[in-house]
């Protein structure tokens, strides 16, 4: 469905993409790599907003760039958060297809189905501009599907969403897939993006670093010490408890910020073990993330 | 595809360029109103609002409104979609870019056409009330001659600032030192240089510059380069056309071949 050969973009003296080749079929790939590793010059590529310095892209045997009539098969959620915030999200979603050339009523049903399976009706008639991330994510995510495309082209569609909200995206993208749709996803966290396919692609510095199996890339990423923040109510305590498993290897406390990140070698376990600990010790947490650094690490051991 | 045309028509109406546009469009208004306020108060002055009307409709619409309108909306058709970074949205449907263009820049021609008219309309009204209905009805087919010709001057315009919008990064500032720079200063040049200009055409077509006295201005040397330099009205409008098609040409191949790089590029 995807084809790209030897594709490059350069802006000036920076490599934005170097020298890509890969297919994809239908199905869920995801995009793995850092901030700023060429994810989103990709999908740009792909979606025709920039033209290949070199090499070539088609969608379904056709050339993308300058070539409107084939972007009726792709849909495209983008990575930056920007809207007519006047708008509804009824009429932000609406108004995409009807100029993709649906009729009002046809637009309106395709509007309301697309919305309706991202959990957004109860919020459909308020403006853009009161939506919270999360929401905003939903409904851009709605105009990227209401027009029933082949091809799903999504840039981490799920930054700035709760929970709920994700586990629901995961899902649907899932089923897109299952459904026999062409969907990239990208994204810098690689659990989102092992729950949603096992094929991926990892990125870094606008080059493709490893291809295939998301179980392989994983044994690869789990060797690497996994760096996970904690902010909680009771640091010391926590931070005595973990580091009594072996997996932990060093764990750094703030006690004014109230904040520990713990470096393991086991992430599954370690994430499986905690809520336990915080149940048991009457340790509330408040978030838990880990940093992006990490991944880069990783990407930095795999380029040695 | 038309639908664009709607979708921009809303954009611009709810942008906050629209507002300023309807305050600059109420300038006229209030300068005619004070005008009209003075010749009454003072009834022994020399103003005569009929006499005075070509010449302030000349300044405050083709020097004033008119050009700073288009630029601010013109500069806009391409720019602000880039700045705002909804261009992405807009470029990844299935629709030509060159509609994409040039229906944005139409929906500014039909907005800010709509406030300069409306303007122009309240500014005549005021400006010759005093002078009976009969006066009134006979000046209208002048009154709708300077209309098309303001619509025409804003289709050449607004694809130029669009032009400029999407290859400038300050379009705005080179916007209004072109009008108020090159277009102010050399469509009064003698020679040829005034063909240059979008300006000069404007002129030759807006009945008011053509109705203008000599004496009523004295000899001044914008009453005498008003009423000497004038190019047909059918030349006029045949150059105006063709500017207006190749500022828009200019304006779409620009989106087809420029790319726009966005902050999350790298």
């Amino acid at each position: 469905m995807i084809r790209i050969d030897n594709l490059s973009k350069w802006y000036g003296q920076v490599i934005g993409v170097n020298d890509l080749t890969f297919e994809t079929e239908p199905g869920v790939t995801g995009f793995l790599g850092p901030n700023g590793a060429g994810k989103t010059t990709l999908l740009r590529l792909l979606t025709g907003q920039l033209r290949p310095s070199k090499g070539s892209i088609l969608i379904d045997g056709q050339p993308v760039w300058n070539n409107h009539a084939i972007l009726r098969k792709v849909g495209y959620c983008p990575e930056l958060d920007v809207f007519w915030n006047y708008l509804t999200g009824r009429k932000f979603v609406t108004g995409f297809m009807r100029i993709h050339g649906f009729d009002s009523e046809e637009s309106q049903g395709r509007a309301a189905k697309a919305i309706s399976l991202m959990g957004m009706e109860k919020h459909q008639d308020k403006k853009i501009g009161s939506y919270s991330r999360g929401m905003r994510q939903r409904i851009k995510l709605a105009q990227a599907i209401a027009h029933d495309p082949d091809v799903l082209l999504l840039d981490e569609p799920l930054n700035g969403m709760d929970p709920i909200g994700r586990h629901q995206t995961m899902q649907l993208i899932r089923r897109l897939g299952e459904e026999g749709k062409t969907v990239i996803v990208s994204s810098h966290v690689l659990h989102e993006i092992e729950e949603m396919t096992d094929t991926i692609l990892l990125i870094n510095h606008g080059s493709l670093l490893a291809e295939g199996n998301i179980y392989e890339i994983r044994r690869l990423i789990d060797s690497h010490p996994l760096q996970v923040s904690i902010m909680c109510d009771n640091v010391n305590i926590l931070t005595a408890k973990l580091l009594e498993y072996d997996d932990v290897k060093s764990v750094q406390f703030d006690r004014q910020s109230s904040r520990l990140t713990a470096e393991t070698v086991s992430p599954d376990e370690f994430h499986m073990r905690l809520p336990a600990i915080a149940l048991d010790n009457g340790i509330r947490i408040h978030s838990l993330w880990s940093p992006d650094e990490n991944l880069e690490a990783v990407f930095d051991y795999l380029v040695r | 595809m038309g639908y664009l045309f709607i979708f921009f028509l809303r954009d611009g109406i709810h942008s906050r360029r629209a507002v300023w546009i309807l305050v600059m469009g109420m300038i006229p208004v209030a300068a005619a109103l004070v005008l009209l306020l003075s010749s009454r108060i003072f009834e022994n002055s020399d103003l005569n609002l009929r006499l005075i009307y070509p010449q302030f409709t000349y300044l405050m619409f083709l020097h004033f409104l008119l050009p700073l309108a288009a630029v601010f909306t013109g500069t806009a058709v391409i720019g602000d979609e880039v700045e705002e970074r909804t261009l992405q949205y807009l470029i990844t449907r299935p629709v030509p870019r060159w509609s994409i263009v040039a229906f944005k820049a139409l929906a500014g021609v039909v907005t800010v056409g709509a406030v300069i008219l409306v303007s122009f309309a309240l500014t005549y009204i005021i400006m010759t009330a005093g002078s009976g209905q009969a006066r009134l009805a006979r000046g209208i087919p002048s009154f709708l001659r300077s209309c098309g010709a303001m619509i025409l001057g804003l289709a050449v315009y607004m694809p130029l600032f669009g032009f400029i919008g999407g290859v400038l990064k300050k379009p705005v500032f080179a916007g209004l030192l072109f009008v108020f720079g090159w277009e102010s200063a050399v469509a009064w040049f003698p020679g040829n240089a005034r063909f240059l200009t979008v300006a000069h055409y404007l002129h030759s077509l807006f009945p008011e510059t053509i109705r203008i006295d000599p004496d009523s201005i004295g000899n001044s040397f914008f009453g005498i380069a008003i009423s000497a330099n004038r190019t047909p009205a059918t030349i006029s409008i045949a150059v105006l056309l063709t500017m207006a098609a190749l500022f828009t040409a200019l304006m779409t191949v620009l989106l087809y071949r420029k790319e726009y790089r966005l902050e999350q590029d790298s």
